[in-house]
């Protein structure tokens, strides 16, 4: 650095003295040269003395109210840019209650919708307070589209709306009641068996066709009698016809857990939101059309259950991302707000195919006891911190999840010097500290974060750059709303085009009187003078 | 540690030809009735000599006969070119002692507190 100070001196210098040469050679052709060469040493002296930030053209999320405290004893206070790269890699806030994971949310939310308007988002809710509905529609405006599992007015999705093995493996995990594991086995075994068959008739299906198909075996019959003749796979049909052939008595017993499960979902009041043949909320378009989704999903076993189902989805669509997008992807960032207790088994594979599909995931929890309590060996944890972009931590109230936090910021080496009294020795000392002391994590203001994030800059330059920053509130761009949002209902599933199981075998009569029909028409049509009584025969 | 800012009045050594040249000249020997000149005079004619060797051949005596002919102050305006040029050399000079020093004065530095650190570790 000093040498071009140095130079930076010659070339002012020599630019005086090019001054006095040109007076005296009266501007001749050899004035040039001092000329010269003190353009040279001043252009040196100021390309080099230049202040060379290799991460001043970052882009992204501008916080003001920031200190870098990469090292500690010399923070820098100046606004923090929060690289939108990093951002995409998905980051993890942990706060106590009232520390403000919510707002900043809500904030992200607002950048995001500033930076990338044609990209959508969706945000997963866990607390279900109207305060950050009406906060979230107040800076970001109102979402396209908007599911609850608990209020009355909510857009429709259909949870079988996915790929047979996604749905094979979700409601295995959701539904299958594990606590003995012979009727476990029983119950996985219903759903690999029926799954593949109504999966492939080619028509929208639903879980309450799903619950008909393993209730009511004339349900079974007809639709494997359906199955053969649109030409389904022949041992799809094979291995349900083997599941059926067993004693129905003996077969609705050891499924009766599983049926017990699947019962809320099936005629509950969250039914009507989830089976939709043709639902208002297709996940994978929504994502595609660049859409904002709202999952007012507080928790309960049922939310629960739903949020599973829905996160299955998501991984379906990072799936198809990554496999059939393979140009200009844009990003869709998934913000799981106070979704600790929604963690689930396969909730690591699926993160990690959101993010490289891009569709970073943003955690917002309260402990990292959440994470630790996902059934993966206890490895979630890291696994979450080994593939995010940012960690920020919140004002946190338990002493453990603050010592945790605290690590994750490092050390640093400092030298101490020391005095003995009386005298002038002196000793000098290289200590260790911690870059953020677990204390100050639970002293800190609602917004106020200490986090890490990485920064990159051209020719693959990449640094953690860490900071203590406080987030700002979302803003009020838009009317805030005094009620929950009213959303039109739509089509009727009886009107729908779909498998009808459920409409159709649900009321005995209905199917009686159906059989009948159908014997008649066959009569009628060979001119047979069969009876009644027959009908078994021929269906 | 040593760092320039920690050493930055050798920078006012940068001045000393400024003053020399600026200094009268006088005939220190007149006591004796002797000439035995002394001063700035001397400074600025081979300041003088300096430009002038760097000037076209016909501006050259312009210059020669502005300063023979001048008074003190213009004396001293016609050797600031030549000043300038020394300046720039003294400057380049202390960057070389003065980078000599400091990585010297800082290895010794280093090395020490290294060796402190290292035992301390122990």
């Amino acid at each position: 650095m000093a040498i071009y100070l140095f130079a930076y001196a010659t070339g002012v210098l020599l630019l005086i003295f090019s001054g006095f040469y040109g007076y005296w050679s009266d501007l001749s052709i050899y004035s040039a040269i001092p000329a010269g060469a003190a353009a040279l040493f001043v252009g040196i002296g100021v390309v080099g003395t230049r202040k060379r930030d290799d991460f001043s053209d970052i882009a992204g999320w501008r916080i003001e109210e920031a200190a870098e405290i990469s090292e500690p004893e010399k923070p820098v206070v100046a606004p923090a840019v929060l690289d939108i790269k990093s951002l995409d890699l998905g980051m993890l806030v942990v706060g106590g209650p009232g520390a403000g994971k919510s707002m900043m949310a809500i904030a992200y939310q607002e950048f995001l919708s500033q930076y990338r308007p044609d990209s959508g988002m969706a945000y997963f809710e866990g607390k279900g307070d109207f305060d950050i509905y009406r906060d979230r529609v107040a800076a970001v405006g109102h979402p396209d589209y908007f599911f609850s599992s608990e209020l009355e007015h909510s857009d429709t999705i259909n949870v079988m709306a996915s790929p047979t093995e996604t749905i094979i493996d979700t409601f295995s995990r959701v539904f299958v009641d594990s606590t003995n594991g012979y009727y476990e086995a029983s119950q996985k075994k219903a759903i690999r068996a029926t799954v593949p068959l109504i999966k492939s008739l080619g028509e929208p299906v639903i879980l309450p066709d799903l619950w008909m198909l393993l209730t009511d075996s004339q349900a079974a019959r007809d639709v494997i009698r359906k199955a053969k003749d649109v030409g389904v796979d022949p041992d799809i049909v094979a291995t349900c016809e083997q599941y059926f052939q067993e004693d129905e008595e003996d077969r609705l017993n050891k499924i009766d857990g599983l049926l017990n499960k699947l019962h809320p979902f099936v005629s509950g009041p969250i039914s009507r939101k989830i089976n939709a043949y043709e639902p208002t909320l297709n996940i994978s378009d929504a994502v595609a059309a660049g859409k904002t989704i709202y999952f007012h999903l507080p928790l309960s076993d049922t939310s629960l259950a739903v949020a599973t189902m829905i996160t299955e989805q998501f991984g379906v669509v990072a799936r198809n991302r990554q496999l059939y997008e393979l140009d200009g992807r844009k990003a869709y960032p998934l913000m799981f707000d106070d979704w600790g207790a929604f963690f689930y088994s396969n909730f690591g594979p699926i993160t990690a195919r959101c993010r490289s599909a891009k569709m970073p995931i943003n955690f917002f929890f309260q402990s990292k006891a959440q994470t630790d309590a996902v059934l993966t060996g206890g490895i979630f944890t890291s696994e979450i911190l080994d593939n995010i972009g940012g960690v920020w931590s919140m004002r946190i109230n338990g002493w453990d999840t603050a010592k945790w936090l605290a690590q994750q910021f490092g050390t640093y080496e400092t030298q101490e010097i020391s005095f003995r009294a009386g005298s002038d020795d002196q000793q000098m000392m290289t200590v260790e500290k911690e870059r953020v002391r677990t204390d100050w994590l639970r002293d800190l203001n609602a917004g106020e974060a200490y986090g890490m994030i990485f920064a990159t800059a051209e020719g693959g330059l990449m640094v953690n750059k860490r900071y203590q920053l406080r987030f700002p509130l979302p803003g009020k761009n838009h009317e805030a709303p005094t009620y929950w949002p009213e959303i039109a209902a739509g089509g009727a599933n009886d009107d729908a085009g779909g498998l009808h199981l459920w409409r159709d075998y649900r009321d005995a009569d209905q199917v009686t009187l159906r059989k009948r029909e159908a014997v008649k028409s066959v009569l009628d049509d060979a001119g047979s003078d069969l009876t009644d009584g027959d009908d078994e025969v021929l269906l | 540690m040593k760092s320039w800012w920690s050493i930055k009045p050798v920078f006012l050594v940068l001045l000393l030809p400024w003053v020399l040249a600026a200094l009268p000249t006088v005939n220190v020997g007149q006591l004796k009735a002797r000439e035995f000149w002394i001063g700035g005079g001397f400074i600025r004619e081979w300041l003088a000599q300096l430009f002038i060797d760097l000037l076209p051949l016909m501006q050259a005596d312009t210059y020669a006969v502005f300063f023979t002919t001048g008074d003190v102050v213009n004396e001293y305006l016609a050797a600031v070119p030549g000043l300038l040029l020394v300046t720039v050399g003294g400057l380049w000079g202390l960057y070389l002692i003065g980078s000599l020093f400091i990585y010297a004065n800082n290895w010794i530095v280093r090395t020490n507190q290294k060796s402190i650190r290292s035992s301390l570790k122990r």
